[in-house]
């Protein structure tokens, strides 16, 4: 039990709020050491006041009270491994949105203040890491987005190696002689950018290049990854600190387009017209010259049965392709058939100027049949402005196909490793005959893997919605749920050029900044500073890989036998291993479930005769904490009931907290998280979801206490949601009351 | 049965000066902005798409761009320069065109060098043909006027009626053509004879008040054209039936003679306001000039010119130089005549009144025949999600009442 000093800040109206007289008294009993207050703690003065404090010794763990920890970070922040800090939030829980002097309000700021000490006292200093962190990044994928991380992280001072599977660098550009332009006035085609960046590259001593070269095998964690690549000749191993995976798209697969006239003699891919633009055979195929083409856009996008999404490219490459056709033969019509023309940015600019030019005809409409017919071929389409029916005869038709990240296929590979583990294992006669029907129905995933990571949780990235490797898209672009490792270009979203080269940058400068905070010990997103690791009391522990499986970043491998091996620099403290741990035996030096299960015993609970019920909240730090501290800032009031404590993801919270809260005679437990399902906004990926399966799993442990499943109560609420706060505390506030109060009040 | 697409009908297009409707992308702002387009006749940016999507035939069957007077509205909204007004201009040229059996239209819009050799080629046959006439009759060129004058009116009377005829003809073959594709032949709906008969008072008053023009809401532009046109018919009804009234001197005669001054001077103001505003750019409507335009309004001005000149000249007493300037003028008038009004830009005073008739024939034939002005559109299958109406999200009718 450590030694606590409390400092008040009694400025910006909370000392006007509130009567002070008992917070010498109160600090006394909560067992603190020290109790002072300053009308500006962030002044020089108050910050001289605490940083005296914290040097005379005389306290272990300091407790700020005043504003939100989210403002004055730099003001009020210590050493983390020398001083804890917990900060008590009077100003914007109580003085902002709770009506002055009022009996309520002070028990609120009183309470608070007793749940900040009692955490405090269980706060331990953090220990930094000092581990040997390798500075290389490497770069998987040769392409414009790899070529450009490679530059990108060499130019911060950091060696990279670049490994491509082909025999040279380029990827999909490589057969492109020119491309849509990203500089004013964006009229007309460029030079292809890759010979010059592979110049640079070829010039950069800092980047060695592996051609026709695979990775083998990624163990180890941020800044000490250790690297296997396959090529011709000897296997490589090395070291790595970080990595970016810039493995782009293919194309989709056109076969399953029949109904737009694939497998006819005529009808090709975008990426076939490039290949025929290329090596010049475009012009000796077929039955004669080529007058007329005609272009299908969308040909396998935007659509249920094949890509539901729209691939932001393949526009832009029509219309390229139609400049690049009308120079290869003079003469020749273009139609583009589109539902919706999409040229995102300044490439509007380039669609205007295709369109300007005679011999190019944009239909707009959906294309109905595309059968042999005339001399050549006919499209029929729907024209959605004049609503008709409407023919275009063409010599060649171009689908413009969509793309697959290559990142796709993850899920095929890890049900494909399940299925040879089941097999070994060869449990039953029907489980093993299951099996190898399902891997024979894989086997062409069978050594496709990407980086062979060897984590518990599979060799490559996992995926979200469609393939794509992402993690958080709407917070952070590049992130994936493996941290060190960054997606840049097509496999970590559809898009052009322009763009790919932008995320090249981009993840490299991600991976350099986790090599860094790999250097300092500190975390990456969303915590990053954060020095504190999970420390896990193994001699308790059951072996039930609860927080192995739960882990959203894979930080936590397992021995044979199913202990957790916890791989520290891959930690992004989320803390949902300790939500996860039915034997509470994880926990953070300044995190724990002893820390947040003291707070919710300082809590004061009046005897039923008072009818004042207590409300617990669990708020989410990354987007309900904010929101409420918006909605206090816009002044709104809400329930002086509730008791905010804040939880590092949803994920995080441990159903003891929630048996805790009730059996001591808290009324009802509110649960505020992020939004979660396919544009889920939670940081650590599934923390809601997880909150939610405990919460079922804790109906068993309320009936046992004969308490209503109404009192607890799970709620997602979204950054900008500020102003839903009071209707969701003043609703749960509610039905608590339709209740009653909690019988076990006083027991 | 769907119609097959044909690009080469806008690079045809282009010859008749729709130079930017390809920049069109049918945000349809033209058509809102348009206070003639309706329901029924709905445009610029229905004909626009379907010239680019190359339907001739559809076009043929168009009224649409009769009903425009290119107040210039539009192409001054359109966000995408696609010159909406110009492309209602360029498919009434187009249209001539098409109504034009012979094919000298279209050779004179595709080609301005083609249509000032012919005026060249028919002004020096005229001119070379009346100065031969006056020579071999044996008149003297100092006689202006009376029975023995160089060019005695009585023969130029006969002239002008016997081309007056031939002019009728070829107009009234073409304005056939444009009455069976457009109403004739029914592709919209089937035109009862008395709707043609209800609405016949509609050509005289469009064509002599141009009250349609007026709603376009540019009252300079409307005064101008209406003044033009009044002016010429005026001349054209003073030439072909008090031609001897006007030739006749010495005395002036001010019923004719007054008249005919107020409407030279009109055709002059107004043909070099025209031609002033062509130059300046100064309104939508003058910013794009089509080869076609700038013939007929210099054809205008000379033939107004020598035709004041040779009266002119004759009031003063110079003869052999009114009968010169007389012969210049016939070289002018005629080809302009002979030319234009058939084959040129001077046939739309035939066209636009008998288009705009003919559009509310065929709104009356409807109303008639019980047809709505619009069919509920039936969205081909491709389109997935209709916008909801609201007609369509609530039920109409309520049930009948006494139902449980």
């Amino acid at each position: 039990m450590g030694r606590v000093g409390v400092f008040v800040c009694t400025g910006c109206g909370i000392g006007a709020s509130l009567r002070t007289d008992g917070f010498e008294s109160l600090a006394k009993e909560s067992g603190a050491a020290r109790l002072a207050l300053h009308p500006a703690l962030c002044a020089p003065e108050g910050q001289e006041l605490l940083r005296q404090a914290a040097a005379s010794g005389a306290v272990d763990a300091l407790v700020i009270a005043g504003c939100s920890a989210r403002h004055k970070r730099l003001e009020l922040s210590f050493d983390p491994e020398k001083m804890p800090v917990e900060r008590v939030v009077l100003r914007e829980q109580v003085t902002w949105s709770h009506p002055a002097g009022e009996e309520d309000t002070q028990m609120l700021a009183e309470d608070l203040l007793r749940m900040g000490v009692a955490r405090a006292a269980t706060m331990k200093p953090a220990e930094r890491a000092q581990e040997t962190i390798e500075p290389t990044v490497l770069v998987v994928g040769g392409g414009l987005a790899g070529l450009n991380a490679a530059l990108a992280a060499s130019g911060l001072g950091h060696p990279v190696v670049l490994v491509e599977k082909a025999t040279r660098l380029g990827g999909y550009l490589t057969v492109l002689k020119q491309v849509v332009p990203d500089v004013p006035p964006y009229d007309r085609l460029h030079a292809n950018p890759i010979p010059e960046l592979v110049r640079e590259i070829e010039k950069d001593t800092n980047i060695r290049v592996l051609l026709a070269t695979r990775v083998k095998e990624i163990a180890g964690q941020p800044g000490q990854f250790a690297v296997e690549l396959e090529g011709n000749g000897d296997p490589i191993t090395l070291k790595v600190g970080a990595i970016v995976q810039a493995t782009g798209a293919r194309p989709y697969d056109a076969s399953r387009l029949s109904h737009l006239g694939y497998g006819q003699k005529g009808v090709l891919t975008t990426a076939e017209l490039d290949r025929r633009l290329a090596d010049g055979s475009l012009t000796v195929s077929g039955s004669g010259a080529i007058k007329r083409v005609a272009f299908i856009q969308c040909a396998g996008s935007r659509d249920a049965q094949h890509l539901p999404y729209c691939s932001t490219d393949c526009c832009a490459a029509s219309l390229r392709q139609v400049l690049q056709l009308r120079e290869a033969i003079p003469g020749v019509e273009c139609s583009v058939v589109f539902r919706d023309l999409r040229t995102p940015g300044q490439l509007e600019r380039f669609y205007q100027a295709v369109q300007d030019r005679s011999g190019v005809l944009l239909v707009r409409g959906e294309v109905e049949s595309v059968a042999a017919g005339g001399d050549g071929l006919r499209v029929g389409v729907s024209d959605s402005l004049l609503g008709e029916a409407v023919e275009i005869e063409a010599d060649l038709v171009v689908l413009a196909t969509g793309m697959v990240p290559v990142s796709a296929d993850g899920e095929a590979i890890r049900q494909l490793r399940d299925a040879k583990k089941r097999i070994e294992k060869n449990e039953s006669e029907t489980q093993r005959k299951a099996a190898e029907a399902l891997a024979a129905s894989l086997a062409a995933h069978e050594g496709t893997e990407i980086l062979n990571l060897s984590y518990r949780q599979g060799p490559d990235l996992p995926v979200l919605a469609y393939g794509f490797p992402d993690s958080h898209y709407i917070c952070f672009p590049y992130e994936t749920r493996r941290t060190g490792v960054y997606t840049a270009g097509c496999v970590r979203a559809p898009m052009g050029w322009g763009q790919a080269a932008e995320d090249g940058w981009g993840a490299a400068m991600k991976a350099v900044q986790a090599i860094v905070a790999a250097r300092q010990g500190e975390a990456v997103h969303p915590r990053s500073g954060d020095v504190g690791f999970a420390s896990f009391f193994l001699q308790r522990c059951t072996q039930c890989k609860r927080c192995t499986e739960e882990c959203p970043v894979g930080a936590i491998d397992e021995d044979p036998k199913g202990t957790p091996q916890y791989n520290k620099l891959r930690c992004r403290r989320c803390g949902i291993c300790l939500g996860a741990c039915p034997e509470r035996i994880i926990s953070y030096p300044d995190y724990s479930v002893d820390g947040i299960a003291s707070m919710i015993k300082a809590i004061e609970v009046p005897e039923e005769d008072e009818e004042k019920p207590r409300i617990l909240a669990l708020l989410c730090e990354n987007d309900a904490l904010p929101a409420l501290d918006d909605a206090a800032m816009k002044r709104t009031r809400w329930n002086p009931w509730v008791r905010v404590i804040p939880v590092r993801c949803l994920g995080s919270v441990n159903i003891i907290w929630i048996s805790e809260a009730l059996s001591r005679g808290i009324d009802g437990v509110v649960l505020v998280g992020c939004k979660r399902g396919a544009d889920y906004q939670c940081h650590f990926i599934q923390g809601s979801e997880l909150a939610n399966k405990r919460m079922e799993n804790l109906q068993e442990t309320l009936t046992r206490l004969s308490l209503e499943s109404e009192r607890v109560r799970v709620v997602e609420l979204g950054r900008d949601e500020w102003d839903r706060i009071p209707a969701v505390l003043d609703d749960f506030a509610k039905t608590l009351d339709d209740l009653g109060l909690n019988p076990l009040k006083g027991f | 049965m769907a119609t097959r697409v044909d690009p080469k009908l806008m690079l045809d297009l282009e010859k008749f000066g729709a130079h930017d409707a390809r920049k069109c992308y049918q945000c349809g702002t033209c058509t809102a902005v348009c206070p003639h387009a309706d329901e029924l006749w709905s445009f610029p940016r229905k004909p626009i798409q379907t010239a680019r999507l190359g339907f001739a035939d559809r076009l043929d069957q168009s009224l649409e761009p009769w009903l425009c007077y290119y107040c210039g509205d539009c192409s001054e909204r359109c966000p995408r320069g696609a010159e909406p007004g110009e492309m209602m201009m360029s498919l009434r040229r187009w249209l001539t065109s098409r109504y034009d059996i012979t094919g000298l239209s279209r050779l004179f819009y595709r080609s301005g060098a083609a249509e000032v050799l012919a005026m060249v080629l028919v002004g020096l046959a005229a001119a070379g043909g009346f100065l031969a006439y006056g020579l071999l009759s044996g008149h003297r060129l100092g006689t202006y006027d009376g029975p023995h004058a160089f060019l005695p009116w009585h023969v130029i009377h006969r002239f002008d009626w016997s081309m007056a005829g031939v002019l009728t003809f070829f107009l009234a073959i073409n304005s056939s053509r444009m009455w069976w594709w457009t109403t004739g032949s029914g592709p919209r709906v089937k035109v009862p004879l008395s709707a043609y008969f209800k609405k016949l008072p509609l050509i005289p008053l469009q064509f002599f008040t141009q009250s349609r023009y007026a709603a376009c809401g540019r009252k300079r532009s409307y005064l101008v054209h209406l003044g033009l046109m009044l002016s010429y018919v005026t001349l054209f009804v003073l030439i072909m039936f008090f031609l001897h009234r006007m030739q006749s001197g010495p005395a002036i005669d001010w019923r004719v003679h007054g008249l005919g001054y107020l409407a030279g001077l009109g055709l002059l103001v107004t043909v070099i306001v025209s031609l002033r505003g062509r130059a300046t750019q100064a309104a939508p409507l003058d910013r794009r000039s089509h080869e076609s335009d700038w013939i007929f309004l210099v054809m205008l001005l000379l033939t107004a010119l020598t035709g004041f000149t040779q009266h002119v000249l004759h009031r003063v007493g110079l003869d052999v130089a009114a009968n010169v300037a007389y012969v210049v003028h016939l070289g002018f008038v005629v080809p302009l005549l002979v030319l234009e009004v058939p084959f040129g830009k001077w046939s739309h005073m035939v066209y636009r009144p008998l288009a705009l008739y003919l559009a509310e024939v065929q709104r009356e034939a409807l109303a008639v025949r019980g047809v709505p002005a619009r069919q509920p559109a039936e969205l081909p299958s491709g389109i997935r999600t209709p916008i909801p109406s609201p007609a369509a999200a609530e039920p109409v009718t309520a049930p009948p009442a006494g139902l449980p």
